[in-house]
């Protein structure tokens, strides 16, 4: 048999399959949107209609004006975008000074290491109760403050910027160039694949957050859309065609976002599990 | 609302210990861990080599695998909840089609008896089964094609391959695998919260769960901190135990 023949065997045999777990695997996207388009009769109905006899897309103008989303959404990007640009730059200046030599910097660095073991519901009352000290409850301040910067962030960055020649360091200090110069000047725009690994995973992370949201935000007008949404669900329980029609547009704007960004992202997670 | 707080040592602790919810919570957060680790590990490594074996189209089927790990919860269990309604929902549909008959684990989330606590567990494995996935097909791509090439010339078969060349080569990103999937069990919650609130008859009432329940239901803010700490130590040991295990078991390269 030759390598040819094998690889046709082989894609006879595997594409059915993986065709076949691919729709099972996202079959609930599926009936997601097909049930979004029901009728209320239509959705109790047993055995169920696999596709609705007419598309009620009224259930999505019902749904849309059944709460603030606008607001949800605009509170989504702010509580997103401000920590993913941030955890970048802040990341970048931290991991920098890591990859030095300086008094203490193994002992500080692995400190930074050992918070990435706390998982983060441990921290999330002393966090609460600091936040409402401050009085930040309902604010923005809540939403953003506890993640400006992030460990594993760091961490990423670091490594990334210790594959970066030293000698490029040297060359360039010797030329006359500043360390911040030489960090922005050389040092980020070599480590743009990095960088957007840790923004992407910053601003998923931060847009997909339900709990602590839902615990410092009390006011309709300061929820996010993972708040109004599980909010939604508990005042709209059994209307499912609705409750799915909105299930389908708080989902939609990330998983487009996602669709541009989604090699980047996904080659991210692989290399994840080849660090040694 | 929130009390001033006041030393009171380890009372906090010592409440948790005589609680029956609090060892309840404990036991139901091991038997999600118990099933949603190797259910997670197999599938993940399973999809893995089948996407292996594939050269067209690959990346493709990786990102279809991987929609619902870059989907929010919240939208996840909303979805799920409706899928295991069981009266009218689509699983018990397919069930009635293919002739399984009508027992208490069939009323899902309204079942105490383990039905509800099954229903959050497939949402937890689905969710995460493109993760490692994704994972797994990284390392197995890592593997120098000449080892298993060589094992084949040396007359060993598909499954002696995978066995004896494969595995161990993997061990290491297996190993990465476990640790994280251990840690997102116990860390388990938002299913929870969307799906069953602990309940019914606090069969789904998983540490977090019951922590978060503590601390902004009742605002038992020192009593949930202390459930807080016990999560974190069990993490902490189950991950310390598997780096211990792992020594002997994992090989590099």
């Amino acid at each position: 048999m030759t390598g040819k023949e094998k690889t046709l065997i082989k894609g006879f045999i595997f594409y059915p399959i993986l065709t076949f777990l691919v729709i099972i695997v996202n079959y609930p996207y599926l009936w997601m949107v097909l049930t979004s388009l029901k009728s209320k009769k239509e959705v109790f109905m047993f055995p169920p209609d696999l596709i609705p006899k007419t598309f009620l897309w009224q259930n999505y103008i019902e749904a849309w004006n059944a709460a603030i989303w606008p607001r949800y959404f605009l509170n989504s990007v702010i509580a997103s975008i401000i920590p993913a640009f941030s955890q970048v730059f802040l990341g970048s200046l931290a991991a920098y000074a890591f990859t030095k030599k300086f008094r203490g910097s193994q002992i500080l660095f692995y400190i930074f290491l050992g918070t990435l073991m706390i998982p983060p519901q441990a921290t999330m009352i002393p966090n609460y109760v600091i936040i409402k000290n401050f009085g930040w409850l309902d604010t923005y301040y809540a939403l953003i403050a506890p993640f400006l910067c992030s460990a594993f962030g760091v961490f990423l960055l670091r490594q990334f910027f210790l594959t970066i020649p030293k000698e490029l360091e040297d060359a360039a200090i010797i030329d006359g160039c500043s360390s911040f110069r030489y960090l922005f000047e050389i040092v980020l725009p070599l480590s743009t694949p990095a960088l957007l690994t840790v923004g992407l995973f910053a601003f998923m992370g931060q847009w997909n957050d339900f709990l602590w949201p839902l615990v410092v935000t009390n006011k309709d007008e300061m929820r996010v859309v993972q708040v109004g949404l599980a909010v939604f669900q508990s005042e709209w329980t059994t209307e499912w065609s609705h409750l799915m029609a909105a299930c389908t547009f708080s989902s939609i704007p990330l998983i487009v976002a996602f669709l541009f960004v989604q090699r980047k992202f996904i080659e991210g997670v692989a290399l994840s599990g080849l660090k040694r | 609302m929130l009390e001033p707080m006041r030393w009171i040592g380890l009372d906090n602790y010592i409440t948790a210990l005589h609680s029956w919810q609090f060892w309840n919570s404990v036991k139901i957060t091991f038997i999600y861990a118990a099933v949603a680790v190797p259910a997670c590990v197999i599938l993940g490594l399973l999809v893995a080599l089948i996407l292996n074996q594939i050269i067209y189209a690959r990346s493709f089927y990786r990102l279809m695998f991987f929609l619902p790990v870059i989907t929010s919860m919240v939208v996840a269990a909303i979805v799920w909840k409706w899928l295991f309604d069981p009266d009218v929902g689509l699983i018990n549909y397919v069930l009635y089609s293919i002739g399984i008959p009508h027992s208490h684990w069939l009323e899902w989330l309204r079942d105490p008896k383990g039905g509800a606590l099954l229903a959050v567990l497939v949402v937890g494995i689905w969710k995460r089964i493109g993760y490692n996935a994704v994972i797994f097909l990284a390392g197995l791509q890592n593997i120098p094609k000449r080892y298993l090439e060589a094992a084949t010339i040396d007359g060993a078969g598909a499954i002696s391959r995978f066995w004896y060349i494969t595995v161990p080569l993997l061990s290491p990103t297996t190993f990465f695998v476990v640790v994280l999937q251990v840690i997102s069990a116990f860390r388990v919650v938002v299913s929870v919260f969307v799906m069953t609130r602990g309940g019914p008859a606090k069969s789904t009432d998983v540490l977090v769960y019951y922590l978060w329940e503590n601390a902004f239901h009742y605002f038992r803010m020192g009593y949930a901190a202390s459930i807080a700490y016990v999560v974190f130590i069990l993490i902490l040991v189950f991950t310390l135990l598997q780096f211990k295990f792992a020594e002997k078991r994992v090989h590099y390269q």
